[in-house]
């Protein structure tokens, strides 16, 4: 028997502008209550993705006017599990010498949304590199 | 986002949100607290009610880290509000809770900030 194709990710793409954050968030919650959910993975979902898209605001269009740069969020059903992926074409980082996580100084922005991400859900990669956009995907499995 | 200040009692003031403290929101609770901890006459008592909001992330618990590092400098301290789940959370796994004073209610927060103010003057 063949293996079942893998559906088709939904996706959506907003401006780099924060406002659109809500919108981000009640679609990946739709999303993941569509494939199964539970309520409070719903909620680690939205809070990570939230951060990703954030992070992305923040960091990947330096000098530019809000709503200039593009953040594309794909959300990949799985069997069992969601897979989120948010990209952004900015100015990207280099992994190797990037401050990202300071566990010990909580408001520090950035690195505790990476944190966050990391800590709500199962697996998370980052794919940088300098001028060359950065790629956040995060996979959540769900208990059931 | 609505956001109200507030005098508890002659001591203690009040900024209550309601909505998504995210980053969009964040600046207007960010200017509320930093209002309200600088019409403080005496040391700084601030209590944070966050009964009504849905959702917080990093840069929201960036803002409510900063208001309490400033209220505990002015021999103050803050006290939060809140039992929504998605909140409680993002201060459980980032280690805030008990630093930010972190109550179910109203009124457990307002105690905690009494008693601590108790042994302030004592």
């Amino acid at each position: 028997m063949r293996p079942a194709e893998p559906e088709p990710p939904v996706q959506l793409s907003i401006p780099n502008d924060a406002k659109w954050l809500t919108v981000v968030r009640l679609a990946v919650s739709g999303v993941a209550s569509r494939l199964g959910a539970s309520y409070e993975e719903v909620d680690d979902i939205k809070v990570a993705v939230s951060e990703a898209c954030t992070n992305a605001i923040d960091h990947a269009f330096p000098g530019q006017e809000r709503g200039q740069g593009a953040i594309c969020i794909r959300c990949h059903p799985g069997d069992g599990e969601m897979r989120v992926e948010v990209e952004d074409g900015g100015c990207g980082f280099d992994p190797q010498t990037a401050d990202v996580v300071d566990e010990s100084a909580p408001e520090k922005r950035g690195g505790l949304g990476l944190f966050l991400i990391q800590k709500l859900m199962d697996e998370t990669e980052v794919v940088s590199q300098p001028g060359g956009g950065t790629r956040v995907t995060m996979v959540k499995r769900f208990a059931r | 986002m609505r956001i109200e200040r507030r005098d508890e009692t002659d001591w203690l003031k009040a900024v209550a949100a309601e909505g998504e403290l995210d980053a969009y929101t964040g600046p207007e609770l960010q200017e509320a607290l930093g209002a309200a901890l600088s019409e403080c006459e005496g040391p700084p008592w601030l209590l944070v009610d966050l009964t009504d909001v849905l959702y917080l992330d990093s840069m929201g618990l960036g803002i409510l880290v900063q208001a309490a590092k400033q209220a505990a400098e002015g021999g103050g301290a803050l006290a939060i509000a809140c039992d929504t789940p998605v909140v409680l959370k993002v201060f459980d796994i980032s280690g805030t809770r008990e630093m930010l004073g972190v109550r179910a209610d109203v009124e457990e927060a307002s105690s905690l900030l009494a008693a601590r103010r108790e042994g302030a003057t004592r």
